[in-house]
């Protein structure tokens, strides 16, 4: 079946959309709102996005989109460069071996595994920028940013789903 | 997905699977090599990062208008709220604060003329840049902002950011057309200060809480909690008497201070230009294509003219 220029065109862009939702939310998580404490502990957007795609459809999120998106994190925040792609990676690879689990199941048994494995990635970041920087970093403001994270997933979960129905439309 | 010609699926097909196999494994080992890179502080992976952040920095300064005008919004609300107990609260401090200014202008001039007297010598005169925060780093470890001024506007490296309550942080990384600073709360981040009405000179140590600590004061210092906490000036690299905080607590731990910066409200901030020269030229201030350190500073023989062999002893 031969497609038009426009469908592929068309085609083409809905499968961008996870990719680029997710490079968006590098940019929108980094912008100050105004509330005390928030940057602080604003929750984890992209490593929910991350984890999300690993899981609904790895095919357009790549290792390699998901090693840029680590590295604009770390850009845009000034974290030692690649600290972020590191965990991305590792959420990633764990997330795409555990998908069929998920896959099936209703969407708390995601919400779930985005418990153990965000806690896992929170834990990771933690060791590795406390031995990056040669120092003991007080870890309750990472315990907050998790449960905040693990706290709003399903509600971004949402919005992911939006997205994932438009791409399949 | 279209169908490619069956000739160039079948060369790119292996190259295809082979990255396929191995992407992961390579993008994670390219993250660790990144990562001691960085700690190297290599002059072009610095510059290629701050280039990176440049490119974004117009679309980070797009988003956080609206940003700023929802917190606007919501605050104007808010103080809509309580009006008329604010209105009481700034006109009891009115009365208070003209008093003060009376004290002030005292001091003043009582300072002057015991300048003149002395020939006191004092520091030269800083000059402000303005700029915006556009973007606050997120997470627990870093305690840092962009601002959406850069090398172009005459930002440089070491210099002061003030907010109209005192010191913020100090500018570490100069773009054409942002900087980031460090915030004085940040692990990294180190303040010459002078405490209280003794001038017991400290450092101001982040430790990424909200209440940094002071190192290094002298033996037997009198501070106490409330004492008011300023920049001493030393090393050249701020104007002498920034507010910074006030003492929160001293026990055994450490002495604690709380800054005097509103974290919530840093919208706008200053840079202040202060012509000292006193930080150290660091990796990305020499001139290009260094690879790793700066040529050392040309001494005062070699600016002469005169080489190194004939001026011997």
């Amino acid at each position: 079946m031969k497609t038009s220029f426009v469908q592929r065109m068309d085609l083409w862009a809905r499968h961008l959309m996870p990719a680029a939702t997710t490079l968006l939310l590098v940019l929108v998580s980094a912008v100050p709102l105004g509330i005390p404490g928030y940057a602080q502990i604003s929750p984890a957007f992209t490593l929910m996005a991350v984890f999300y795609w690993a899981v609904y459809r790895p095919d357009l999120t790549p290792p390699f989109v998901v090693f840029l998106t680590g590295l604009a994190e770390d850009l845009v925040h000034g974290y030692p460069i690649g600290l972020t792609a590191i965990i991305f990676l590792a959420v990633y690879g764990v997330a795409t071996t555990q998908r069929q689990t998920f896959l099936t199941k209703p969407f708390f048994i995601a919400w779930g595994g985005f418990v153990i494995i965000s806690f896992g990635a929170f834990l990771l970041d933690w060791v590795l920028m406390s031995l990056f920087s040669l120092a003991w970093i007080i870890p309750d403001t990472v315990l907050a940013r998790f449960g905040l994270t693990v706290a709003l997933f399903p509600a971004m979960a949402w919005l992911f789903v939006r997205i994932h129905r438009y791409l399949v439309r | 997905m279209g169908r490619r010609p069956a000739s160039f699926s079948r060369v790119a097909q292996p190259v295809r699977t082979l990255w396929q196999r191995f992407a992961f494994t390579a993008l994670v080992l390219a993250a660790f090599g990144l990562m001691l890179l960085g700690k190297a502080d290599i002059v072009v992976v610095k510059r290629l990062q701050i280039a990176a952040v440049d490119a974004v920095a117009p679309i980070l300064e797009v988003l956080s208008h609206p940003a700023a005008a929802v917190s606007k919004s919501v605050e104007t609300v808010i103080s809509l709220r309580d009006l008329h107990a604010e209105n009481e609260r700034l006109r009891l401090e009115n009365g208070h604060l003209k008093q003060w200014q009376h004290v002030a202008n005292l001091l003043e001039s009582e300072n002057k003329a015991l300048k003149r007297l002395t020939n006191h010598v004092g520091p030269p005169p800083a000059s402000y840049i303005s700029a915006r925060v556009i973007a606050e780093a997120g997470g627990p470890f870093v305690r840092s902002a962009l601002l959406n001024a850069g090398r172009r506007n005459g930002v440089r490296r070491g210099q002061g950011v003030v907010s109209e309550d005192g010191l913020a942080g100090t500018i570490v990384e100069v773009g054409e057309l942002h900087s980031r600073m460090l915030l004085v709360t940040d692990l990294n981040a180190q303040i010459p200060v002078l405490i209280g009405g003794a001038r017991e000179p400290g450092i101001l140590v982040g430790d990424n809480t909200n209440h940094p600590r002071i190192l290094y004061l002298p033996q037997n210092n009198r501070v106490s909690p409330g004492d008011l906490v300023i920049s001493s000036g030393h090393g050249g690299m701020l104007p002498s008497g920034l507010p910074v905080g006030t003492v929160s607590s001293v026990s055994e731990s450490g002495i604690h201070v709380k800054p005097v910066v509103d974290w919530t409200h840093l919208e706008f901030v200053r840079i202040v230009d202060y012509r000292m020269q006193g930080v150290i030229p660091g990796p990305m201030d020499p001139p290009p294509f260094t690879v790793l350190a700066p040529d050392p500073e040309p001494s005062l023989v070699e600016r002469l003219g005169v080489t190194r062999g004939k001026t011997d002893r």
